[in-house]
Order: C-alpha cells, then structure tokens, then sequence
C-alpha cells in the first residue's frame, strides 16, 4: 500500500510524457501535412470535433492534462514537504489526508473515461454515417469489448 | 466466463466481428448503394454480366472525368465474372452483390493476418495484435472506401506472404505450390498487386543473390519464367502501359495520386507507424538471432524497400500511382508493429505491474482505433456522400426510364459534391457521357490561350521526361502507340466540352449527331447550365430542385 500512489503518479507520468512525445511528432506532421490543413478547415465541410486530426487532437489534449495535474499536484507536493524522492512516498498522501483508495478510484475513473470517451466519439461518428442508432450503440459496444478483451489476452500469463 | 474471454480465437473472433460491424455501417447509412467510382464501375460491370450473361466491352459508357463509370472489357476481368457470379446466384441486385462481397472479403483480413503472425513468431499474442493492427490500419478505410477492389489483391498477397513463411519455415513443397498458385492467381485478379508482389519477389531474389550466386542464378531463371506468367495474364501490356506513364506523368501529379515520405504515418495509423519503425529496429538488433524468420524479414523488407522507393520518385519528376503503391506498405508495418509492441510489453511487464500495463495498452489501443474512425470518417465526409443517390435523383432517374429507347444518350455533367449521374450506369440503359465541371473550367480557360496542339501537350511537358515527348518523333509515337486510347477520348472530350462552351456553335451541332445525344443532364446550381438554358438548341425537358434534363431539338 505505502507505494500505491508513488506508482500511480509514475504512471500517469510516463503516461503523460509518453502523450507529450505522441503530441510533438503529431503536430510536426500536421504542420507539415497539407491533407490535415485541408481537413482542419472547412474543405470537405470537417468542422475540429468530427475529424481524424481533432479526434486524435482531443485525445492528446487528455493525456496531456492528465500529465498537467498530476505534475502540478507532484511539484506542490515536492516544495511544501521538501521530499527528494516524492513520488514513491506514500506519507505526504497521508499528511494532505488523502485516501489512497479513493485517489487510486479517481485514477482508474481518468483511464477509463478516457477509454469512454474514444468509444462514444466512435459511436457518435457511426451514429452519423448510419443514422441508425441500435447499429451505432451496438458496433460501439462491441468495440469497447474487443479492446477490453484483447488487452486482457495480451496481459495474461504465459 | 472471463477464461472463455481470455482464449485468442474468441479475441480474434470479436476483433473479425468489429471489422464487419464497422465496414456494413458505412454501406447501411447509404441504403447499400455505391458511394464512390470503383463501386460504381463494379457495379455497371455486374449489370452487363447480368444482362447479356459474359463480359461486355462496356461502349455504352463513357466518362471524361478521370475515373471510368464502368470498367473496361480487360479490367479486372476474374473480379467481374467473381462478382457477377456472386450476383447471378444469390438473385441480389449487381450494386447489393458487389458491396455484400466486398464486406464478407473484410472478414478474411484479420483471420489472415492471425495466420501470418502465428506462423511466422509462433505467439499469439503478436498473431492478435496483427490481427488487430492489420484489420484497423486507416489505409485499409481508405482502400475499402475508394478501390474496394483492392481488397482482393491484398487478400491473396497476405495468403501468399502465409504460404511462403510457412514453406520457409517447415519446407514442405505443398506451401511453395500454393504459394505459386496464389501468385498466379493474383494475376489473374488484380494487376497492381501483382505487378507489387511480382516486383518484390525479384528484389527478394537479387538481394538473396548478392549473397549466395545460386539465388542469383534462380533469378536468371525465374525472371523468363515471371515474364511468361505476366504475358499470360495480361500484365505486359500493363507494364507497357505503367512505363509510358511513369514517364510521361503530369497527369497523375494533377490527380493528386503523391504521397510523400512524411506522409506514411497518417496512412499506416500513426500508433502502427511507430510500433513498425521499434519492430525494425527489433529485428535488425535481434538479426543473428533470428533463424529461418531472417529469410522472411529479408522479403518484408524488399516489399517495404520497393514500395518507399516507388512512392519517392516523385522527387526525380516521376509519378505513378504512387499512392496506390504505398497502400500496400501497411502489411509489413503490421507485422513488424506487432513485433514492436509486443516487444515493448515484454519489456513493461518486468518493470511494471498489470495496472500500469493495462492502462498504457487500453490507451494505445484506444488511441489507434480513433486514428483509424477519424481517418474513415473524413474518407467518407470526403468522398462518399456525393456519390449515392438522393431523393431528387431518384426522381431523376424515374424520369429517364419512363423515356428510355435503345439509341438513346446522355451528356450528363458532374462536379466535386454532385456525382449522383454515375448510378445511371448501372441502374438505366442509356448510352452515357460523362465529363466534370473541374476539367470544363480548365478546358475554357486553356482554350482562351493555347491552341489545340499545345493543348494535346501541355500535361507531359511539365515534367523533364515528359518533355522528350513533346521533342521527338520517335517517343512521341511510342506514346502514341501506348496511349491511342486515351488521345482518342481526350479528343472526345474537348468536342463535348465544346457543347457547353459553345452550345450554338456547328461543331456543337455536329457532335450531337456523332454522339447521338438526345438529352444533357447537370446540377441546377453549375454555371454550364447559363449558355445551355439560352441556347436555341435545348429544351427544358424535366426540372426539378436539384437536376435540368435538357432535350436537344434536331
């Protein structure tokens, strides 16, 4: 339990950094890409929210706050205690008198509305080319379910 | 219940179940119709087998607006009498047969793509993720969207790439003959891929030659072999047809048919670009490691090295489909990304509990499965919804039936958002001419200052090549010979155009009478329609919100 948050905030760290990367080089090609410039802008009626580059824009964006916060929250930590080592210390958790169950609850709920997010925006996007709504609802599903499924086969012990 | 989730062929199972939900949406939004010109012309084409029970030659239909409505007589002949068959059988109208195949080929992508993974790394979890990665790699949005018919080179190329690692790997004759059979087979059904698949071969063999002369000599004597194979299918010609164009190219610079290096990741998926690029360097660190796999990456590579290099010419003046080539790209960037991320987790799961795990792959799984929406929606925000009828159309074409006669034409006009008159090609019997707004602008403008042979030239001198076309006989008729057709209908074209330039005109009369047109059909909102509407030539035959039929007075 003493390291639960420390892990945590390494998690999203890596996590964070890891969209910074993702965003960087994202950008560079965008800039560099004139189809993204076509769709960004009204060519082929592509409003921000309904397109690929605001899609995957929008992702990176939450990672990135993901990153933000729990940097900020890290730094504060790390000046108020003057901890070397904040991450991995579970007592300044303690001291703010944070629950870990309930800080480990807020995290899975980050991860997994994240996850949400993606499946509705694709849901939403075959709501729209389809207009049917139980084929939409239903193809979503089972998307949300063959990532689900195959991420626990990819973890699962050899 | 969670253990019966946990089995890879029940994984494999929802990801082939997600390829087809995802493929039918796009097809159900549109009632099943044709959204884009390949599906159209795939169509017409089964219409033809339908009604006359063989391959037609398709005379009746001819499009001036770059793709061709209706495939011709020697394109694509195997998928025609496939598709027809299909259509022929199961009673389903030609455009309901093609769009019903199409999806049901989608289901074969993941399950060969598993297939490959598990035969050449012996891991089914690298085999899921190709799974996955190959079945939602946004190039593959764009190929089921513009050349569905691709979907059939890629099929046999994968069974091909099986076949071949299985042989290297267990050596059993009856993987090389199926893989040879395939190889004909692809011949026999789509050219490009044959032409990509016959082209990496033979740098495979070279590049094994370099090493050890025997390979060189089995090159000797599978090229004359290859050769022959190519002529029975029909290939040289193609090939023929392939480097006139290579050299003489303007025109497929204009069509926007370029896809520069820094545009590879957009199509492979950016997630799968990335995981290949970490797979490469995998298998390069790991190369004295690998075994017979090596002889396997060695032929990954000189598919990737033949399609880069192809999609680079560009920077030499030379451009050829090149997109179309770098399509093909996204298979051994699925093999290799699998690589890589498997890699990648291997390396996580000494360092970092399930969580952790969990969350980074949910994330990036997530991630490259709204790339690939994203990037399917915007081909179909792009391209698809001017295609399908509308309502107003459906009146249209209710109009047209009820004045159909055998010798009747139709000169009917398209632009970008209004291609709706395409379905007339499978859903009338009209002889057809279409052109589009784009090339009518371009032609006015032209025609304002050139004269007719600096026309005829203008496309291949923009390029150094095409420039020793336009200088000596010799290469001029060499193009000539190559691509009589083409000038033909280039001419064709400008005495139409002229019909909307100058209505009145006695060339316009004269081409009313060559081309038997009794009707013009254009989009109420084109500005073509101002001369045709004072013109004493045309009468306002049928209107509507959208569409003017126009008669020709004779």
């Amino acid at each position: 339990m003493k390291n639960i948050l420390g892990k945590i905030c390494t998690i999203f760290f890596s996590l964070g950094f890891l969209a910074l990367i993702m965003t960087a080089i994202f950008i560079i090609y965008a800039l560099s890409d004139p189809y993204f410039y076509s769709i960004l802008g009204d060519k082929f009626n592509g409003s921000f929210d309904s397109n690929g580059a605001g899609l995957i824009i929008y992702f990176c964006l939450a990672e990135i706050c993901c990153f933000i916060i729990f940097g900020i929250l890290a730094i504060v930590l790390k000046y108020k205690y003057n901890e070397s080592n904040i991450l991995l210390e579970i007592k300044i958790a303690d001291s703010l008198g944070f629950s870990i169950k309930k800080i480990s609850f807020v995290l899975l709920l980050v991860i997994l509305g994240l996850f949400f997010i993606s499946i509705i925006l694709i849901t939403s996007w075959i709501y729209k080319t389809c207009g049917s709504l139980i084929f939409s609802g239903l193809t979503g599903f089972i998307v949300l379910i063959t990532i689900s499924f195959l991420t626990l086969n990819l973890l699962k012990n050899d | 219940m969670l253990n019966f989730f946990r089995k890879d062929k029940v994984v494999l199972a929802l990801i082939v179940l997600c390829c087809i939900m995802i493929n039918a949406v796009s097809f159900y939004g549109a009632n099943f119709s044709p959204m884009l010109s390949d599906m159209v012309a795939a169509s017409c084409s089964v219409k033809e087998i339908k009604d006359y029970g063989q391959i037609a030659s398709n005379e009746n239909i001819h499009s001036f607006s770059g793709p061709g409505y209706c495939w011709a007589k020697n394109t694509y002949p195997f998928i025609k009498v496939y598709l027809g068959q299909f259509s022929l059988f199961s009673s389903l109208r030609a455009e309901n047969a093609v769009i019903f195949v199409y999806i049901f080929l989608t289901l074969f992508i993941p399950i060969v793509f598993y297939l490959i993974g598990r035969t050449i790394f012996a891991d089914e979890k690298i085999a899921l993720l190709s799974a996955f990665f190959g079945s939602f790699a946004p190039v593959l949005a764009r190929i089921i969207n513009l050349t569905a018919q691709n979907l059939f080179g890629i099929l046999l190329i994968l069974a091909f790439i099986l076949f071949f690692a299985k042989y290297i790997l267990v050596r059993k004759n009856i993987f090389l003959v199926l893989a040879i059979l395939i190889f004909i087979l692809l011949g026999l059904f789509h050219h490009l891929s044959f032409i990509v698949l016959f082209a990496s071969l033979l740098m495979y063999f070279f590049v094994k030659g370099l090493k050890r002369p025997r390979y060189l000599l089995l090159f000797l004597v599978l090229l004359p072999f290859m050769l022959l194979i190519l002529y029975l299918v029909g290939g040289l010609s193609i090939i023929g047809y392939v480097l006139i164009n290579i050299i003489e190219s303007g025109i497929f610079y204009k069509l926007g048919y370029i896809a520069p290096l820094w545009q590879f990741p957009s199509i492979i998926g950016y997630v799968l670009f990335c995981f290949s690029v970490l797979g490469l360097i995998i298998a390069v660190i790991n190369w004295n490691r690998l075994e017979k796999q090596r002889e396997i990456f060695i032929y990954l590579f000189c598919l990737a090295g033949f399609l880069m290099f192809f999609a680079q010419l560009y920077y030499l003046g030379i451009i050829f489909y090149n997109y179309r080539f770098i399509a093909f790209l996204f298979i051994p960037a699925v093999i290799l990304g699998s690589l890589g991320f498997s890699w990648l987790l291997l390396i996580l799961r000494k360092n970092f509990t399930k969580k952790f795990i969990a969350g980074f792959v949910i994330l990036i799984l997530s991630a490259s499965f709204v790339h690939y929406f994203g990037y399917r929606q915007d081909e179909f925000m792009m391209r698809n919804q001017y295609v399908y009828t509308k309502e107003d159309f459906k009146a249209v074409i209710a109009w047209l039936r009820s004045h159909e006669n055998n010798d009747n034409a139709i000169l009917a006009l398209l632009s970008y958002d209004h291609k709706e008159p395409t379905s007339l090609a499978y859903l009338t019997n009209y002889n057809l001419y279409f052109l589009d707004d784009f090339h009518l602008n371009n032609f006015k403008k032209s025609t304002e200052e050139l004269d007719d042979e600096n026309i005829k030239d203008i496309q291949s001198a923009e390029t150094i090549f095409g420039r020793l076309f336009t200088r000596f006989d010799y290469f001029r008729n060499l193009r000539d010979k190559y691509l009589s057709d083409s000038l033909k209908a280039s001419e064709d074209q400008n005495k139409l155009q002229n019909i909307f330039i100058n209505p009145d005109s006695n060339s316009a009369l004269k081409s009313f009478d060559d081309f038997k047109i009794d009707y013009i059909l254009i989009n109420s909102v084109m500005d073509a329609d101002k001369k045709i509407r004072d013109s004493r030539n045309f009468a306002r035959a049928y209107i509507n919100n959208e569409w003017i039929i126009y008669k020709v007075k004779k």
